[in-house]
């Protein structure tokens, strides 16, 4: 099995098969690119994040083998699981799947953050958004 | 924070009322929740996440409310406010796509056109009627397209598939379709049970005593037999959908005689026979949503094997395709009362202990008994034996004697068979099939007839034979009548029981009038003068009698719709109540499947202690039924007070 080594803004280096590395499809590209020989940089990704969102594909990949015996149930319990977070880490969450274009995920948590919207009024929204802005910068 | 492609792709999952909330967030939100391209990608998202949309009409407030919720976590759900406040609940939701929603109007049934309306709940004052399209028709399907956000609403008919566009704002005639050699479309099934999926259509057809599913192609004249059945299910009229799994299975439900038809049989669902209270709770749809789950919804008259409505029936359930059907437990038990009661009998009076009133026998026994042969003539008797007791206490125990009715109806579903070469010997097929309570006691009769001599002569039976002419005896058509004007004029209708002194019959009827009334076709908002109705001195038999007769009466002119009885009940709460159970029980369930029927029960506990004479200045009639619907909501909801259906709500866009 092919090894990939991703870095990350920490500069904390994963070794992931390269299987699991192309779900993301920037990663893909980057291989492509550049090969294999090389880590693979995430300047936009933490550590934390970034081990998060391979935990996140490791989980799915395994489900979707065919000697899989987790139901759709399991899954669903672990997305949602996955998903609790605190609003920072979810937000941090969209922009690294948006940024490493994986597209399961990034529906995932767009969508638990449009169900956080749902019930807001919008001046909490709006503060909610800004305020994510204020602790980033 | 958010690049603003992230933040598109997360409004893109808000839904209706939260993207209306959104606009007023910031005005870039507004910009683009407005724009084309976002309903264009709504358009597209919304196909992977279905919602439901879950109609409901409240009797008491007599209005509807819509509500949309995401069955997979049975949490978002959304109030939508109506299209606008005159909006009348004959608009019953038949299809959505692209966040627009397609209504039919279900009061149509005098009309010689079927009328549609669209409707897009992000915009006030959107809603707008189709032009009609004849013939009339309730089911439809849409699709919107994504290029140019049209809307196209296709609609069967025994001929073809009419389409309406909204680019050209006209019906056309889609297609033609010509069923394959000897196979006719079903046409007389909950007008018109189909499915659109993608290009394809598919109906319900017959031949013979086959019946199966037809796929026809959109667009071309192609059309093929999906599946066929080899036994066509004694009560076809009462199909209600078809429904495709993503396994390829095709699905009929049959609904009230408790009958799921997959490709190559016909399964009894258990205990699915008579709902109870108003069957308009029809099986509307199903859908296949995420991760190929497929969720069946269906009304809780139903009493749906699988419940979308996690509050009311606890836990979700799955739909396993494999296994077999779970169902919640039945909700309305029949329960027999176990007290002594009085009844009244001719002059006299009698008790009766209702322990004794015979008991069916258990509905296992009739299952797969061979139709010929020694056990079956012993079910036959079994049968005719109950039939014959159940007969001879009707009129002192009707209550609960009737409370076994759906029981009985139980039986005939699980003896088709029999029934079916019963009757053909008995040569009444030309008669409608399904046995109500009176034919039951036909049947029963040209069983007898018939078999005498091999039914043991200590069984044999000579049940009540109800005459037809009962039905046509002169005092019950001109009240019937005289009921459903006061119905078609107020939607409500009194009926008074006075004490029993009181005359028979009303010397004041305006006969021509009447008759001229079973003649006129019915109209929308036809408006007819009040009427109040003296039953006389009827014993709760008789009123019930005319109920029905009513019932019949304007079923065949195609008048009634809806009926709303407000029973004042004056000296004896019994009699109304009774009537009113055994017709809710009873005929409606099958003679107005397709229509609404409301009732509301009065009885001591209700606020009618004035009575209204023409005498006294009592309150309006208005006035008292304010009063009563203002009494009746801080009840505990009656359980005929309200009908829900459900549509799956695909996507949630901004149309413009």
């Amino acid at each position: 099995m092919v090894k990939v080594t991703l870095k990350s803004a920490e500069g904390d280096v994963f070794e992931v098969d390269e299987e699991l590395a192309l779900e993301s499809l920037m990663v893909k590209n980057m291989i492509e690119d550049v090969g294999l020989d090389s880590a693979i940089s995430l300047p936009n990704v933490s550590s934390t994040i970034l081990a998060k969102v391979i935990e996140y594909i490791k989980f799915h990949m395994d489900a979707q083998k065919d000697g899989s015996k987790k139901t759709s149930e399991e899954i669903k319990a672990f997305d949602d699981d996955f998903v609790n977070v605190g609003i920072p880490t979810l937000f941090e969450m969209v922009l690294a799947s948006n940024y490493l274009n994986v597209k399961s995920l990034l529906s995932l948590t767009c969508n638990t953050v449009a169900n956080m919207i749902k019930t807001k009024p919008p001046a909490e929204v709006k503060e909610m958004f800004t305020s994510a802005k204020q602790a980033k910068a | 924070m958010f690049p603003a492609d992230v933040e598109d792709r997360i409004l893109v999952f808000l839904h209706v009322k939260a993207l209306l909330r959104a606009r007023s967030v910031c005005h870039r939100w507004k910009v683009v929740i407005d724009s084309k391209e976002f309903a264009k990608a709504k358009v597209e998202t919304s196909r992977q996440h279905p919602l439901v949309l879950e109609c409901t009409q409240h009797v008491q407030r007599h209005c509807l409310s819509l509500r949309i919720y995401n069955p997979f976590t049975g949490d978002d759900a959304t109030v939508l406010p109506l299209p606008d406040p005159d909006f009348l609940p004959n608009w019953e939701p038949v299809a959505s796509a692209g966040g627009l929603l397609c209504f039919s109007d279900r009061f149509l049934s005098g009309a010689q056109e079927g009328k549609f309306g669209v409707w897009n709940p992000l915009k006030r004052n959107s809603f707008v009627e189709l032009p009609g399209i004849s013939p009339i028709r309730f089911k439809a399907n849409m699709k919107v397209s994504a290029d140019d956000l049209s809307y196209t609403i296709y609609s069967p008919t025994g001929g073809g598939i009419d389409v309406f566009d909204s680019l050209t704002w006209s019906w056309r005639r889609h297609q033609e379709y010509s069923p394959p050699d000897g196979w006719a479309l079903w046409m007389r099934s909950a007008p018109y049970t189909w499915l659109l999926e993608g290009s394809t259509a598919y109906f319900v057809g017959v031949k013979g005593q086959q019946f199966g599913v037809i796929g026809c192609e959109l667009g071309s004249n192609r059309c093929w037999i999906e599946h066929e059945w080899n036994i066509a299910p004694d009560n076809m009229e009462l199909l209600q959908a078809i429904v495709r799994h993503d396994n390829g299975d095709m699905i009929v439900f049959i609904s009230e005689t408790g009958f799921v038809s997959r490709p190559g049989s016909l399964e009894r669902v258990h205990n699915f026979v008579c709902p109870q209270g108003s069957f308009r709770g029809e099986l509307i749809t199903v859908f296949t949503g995420i991760q190929h789950k497929s969720l069946y919804l269906c009304t809780e008259s139903l009493q749906s094997w699988i419940a979308l409505r996690s509050s009311r029936y606890g836990k979700k359930q799955a739909f396993n395709p494999g296994g077999k059907m779970k169902r919640p437990p039945m909700r309305h038990k029949v329960e027999r009362p176990k007290k002594v009661i009085i009844v009244e009998e001719g002059m006299g009076r009698r008790f009766v202990n209702l322990k004794e009133v015979p008991t069916a026998p258990p509905l296992e026994f009739w299952r797969d008994v061979p139709p010929a042969g020694h056990e079956f003539w012993v079910a036959l008797c079994e049968l005719a034996k109950f039939v014959k007791e159940y007969f001879a206490m009707e009129d002192c125990a009707m209550t609960t004697v009737r409370a076994q009715a759906p029981l009985v109806r139980g039986y005939m579903a699980m003896l088709p068979k029999a029934l079916v070469s019963l009757m053909q010997e008995a040569r009444c097929r030309d008669k409608e099939f399904w046995p109500d309570d009176y034919k039951l006691v036909d049947i029963a009769k040209r069983m007898c007839d018939k078999y005498d001599a091999m039914i043991p002569p200590e069984i044999a039976v000579q049940p009540k034979h109800v005459e037809e002419e009962d039905f046509t005896a002169k005092e019950y058509p001109y009240r019937a009548c005289k009921i459903l004007r006061g119905f078609l004029g107020e939607r409500t209708i009194q009926l008074h029981v006075p004490q029993p002194e009181t005359a028979f019959y009303d010397d004041n009827i305006d006969l021509e009038a009447l008759a001229s009334w079973e003649n006129k076709p019915w109209k929308k908002n036809h408006i007819l003068e009040e009427g109040q109705v003296n039953c006389g001195n009827d014993s709760s038999h008789q009123l019930e009698l005319s109920i029905i007769y009513m019932v019949r009466t304007s079923l065949a002119s195609g008048g009634l719709d809806q009926l709303f009885l407000l029973v004042e009940a004056t000296s004896d709460a019994n009699r109304p109540s009774t009537a009113l159970a055994s017709v809710s029980n009873g005929f409606f369930l099958h003679h107005c499947w397709k229509r609404e029927m409301v009732i509301w029960k009065g009885g001591k506990d209700l606020p009618f202690s004035e009575r209204r004479s023409a005498e006294t200045k009592g309150p309006s009639l208005k006035k008292q039924k304010n009063k009563f619907l203002k009494h009746s909501s801080k009840k505990k909801s009656y359980h005929h007070s309200s009908n829900c259906w459900t549509v799956p709500y695909v996507g949630s866009a901004a149309l413009q």
